[in-house]
């Protein structure tokens, strides 16, 4: 009976397994990054972080936010630790609060991120420094993206979650 | 689905006051670890190798993302009419980057057989015995000023002089086989029969190093000499051909034996200039 639980046991590690979509997700951030020239990147790697601090704060720990936050810092050419520090952050709050944030809607949900979004934004436009007229709207516009690509994201991943490992 | 929202709304009454097993003092270690790398590099450029690395490793990500959004800038142009409107424009432009070369080209040619008419103007003088063309190739300005040109080296004997398109410029220091170094006639230790013009005084003009600056040997104090007046070669002595304009007096000054005057003449020809070294026997 327990067969099939233990297949999918043994597929993949977990912790192996979220390294690999955050992984797939920041190389996706730094393609769309160099795709549009924009001051503020659309924040892959975080929303997916946020995610797996919401689903399996167990697993997670936060040795990926510190990983994947100075492979941003270096990609992005800014201070070592300034993708970091916010990460950390974020997934203190969420590992903290994810009884609570598993429980909202998803529309609610969205809005958590494009918050979170928003003030990560503020703060990355602070340590890079660069103030132009138009970092507003694309501050205002990538946070409405990230509010809206929130379900997909959280749908694939779900998916994946479901399908290659076991809840605990 | 109202069942549902009700469920939802309960879990997340229940939820409000729970909270995980994430504690602050779990995140300090690593905030510490975090802000100490950020002062690091913040005073110290800690990551600039790491970066330097890291980036020349992202680099080919980097590239297809630039290449990929290019490719998607042509499909997304082949379905619009803009496509062959743009096809166009580059041929165009193409055609006229060409078409300007081209007409670069014609403008050097022109001013080449401008060079060599004027060169060959000259070689009709009665005074010039025998004349040789020859090509500027090299321009050289150590150990000592020199041009080298390109030019039949049997033809060229130690006596000749060379003339440009705008006069007398220099004289034959070595012969190489193929080629032949020119001096300027400002050079040290150059000595030119020249001729006043306004006064028809013959002179001996001697090159001081410097450049287009000549002194003129031996002037006496109560010769009669005036600033901008014209210096000619004189012809005498056979190794200069008569009559090119050397210079005008630029300055007069006194020397210490106050017998002699120090009379700086300044040629107005460029040694370099031009392309074509007619090379000349009187």
């Amino acid at each position: 009976m327990t067969e099939y639980l233990d297949k999918k046991n043994n597929f993949i590690s977990v912790y192996f397994f979220i390294g690999i979509t955050i992984f797939f997700s920041f190389l996706l951030e730094i393609f769309l990054s160099n795709m549009f020239d924009l001051s503020v990147y659309l924040p892959l790697t975080l929303m997916v972080l946020i995610y797996w601090n919401m689903a399996l704060p167990k697993n997670i720990g936060l040795i990926w936010a510190m990983i994947f936050g100075f492979s941003l810092d270096i990609n992005q050419e800014v201070l070592l630790g300034s993708h970091v520090l916010l990460f950390l952050f974020i997934s203190y709050l969420t590992q903290r609060y994810f009884h609570r944030l598993r429980a909202l809607y998803t529309i609610q949900q969205s809005l958590f991120v494009a918050i979170v979004v928003l003030i990560y934004q503020i703060f990355l436009i602070s340590f890079l420094g660069e103030f132009k007229e138009s970092i507003v709207i694309e501050l205002i516009s990538l946070t409405l993206i990230s509010a809206l690509i929130w379900p997909i994201i959280f749908g694939i991943l779900r998916q994946l979650r479901i399908k290659f490992i076991q809840s605990n | 689905m109202f069942q549902k929202e009700h469920k939802q709304t309960s879990i997340a009454s229940n939820a409000i006051f729970t909270t995980g097993s994430m504690r602050a003092s779990k995140l300090l270690p690593s905030v510490f670890a975090t802000i100490i790398i950020l002062t690091l590099d913040f005073n110290f450029s800690l990551g600039k190798e790491i970066k330097f690395i890291f980036l020349e490793t992202f680099s080919p990500l980097k590239n297809l993302s630039q290449s990929s959004s290019q490719f998607s800038r042509e499909i997304s142009l082949f379905f619009t009419s803009q496509y062959k409107l743009l096809n166009d424009l580059d041929k165009k432009n193409e055609e006229i980057e060409l078409l300007n070369f081209e007409l670069l080209k014609l403008e050097q040619l022109a001013k080449e057989n401008e060079e060599l008419l004027l060169l060959m103007n000259y070689t009709k003088k009665p005074k010039i015995s025998k004349s040789v063309v020859g090509e500027i190739t090299n321009i050289s300005s150590f150990p000592k000023e020199s041009i080298s040109i390109e030019t039949n080296a049997n033809e060229i004997s130690e006596k000749m002089v060379a003339i440009s398109m705008n006069g007398l410029v220099g004289l034959v220091d070595k012969i190489f086989p193929g080629y032949v170094d020119i001096i300027p006639i400002y050079e040290k230790k150059v000595n030119i029969p020249g001729l006043i013009q306004r006064t028809n005084q013959n002179i001996i003009l001697e090159g001081t190093g410097e450049r287009n600056t000549l002194l003129i040997k031996n002037f006496k104090n109560n010769s009669n000499v005036t600033l901008n007046d014209k210096i000619f070669t004189s012809g005498l002595g056979g190794k200069y051909p008569k009559g090119f304009l050397i210079g005008n007096v630029i300055n007069i000054s006194n020397l210490e034996d106050e017998s002699s005057l120090k009379v700086e003449v300044k040629s107005l020809i460029n040694f370099d200039s031009g392309t074509k070294i007619l090379l000349v026997l009187p």
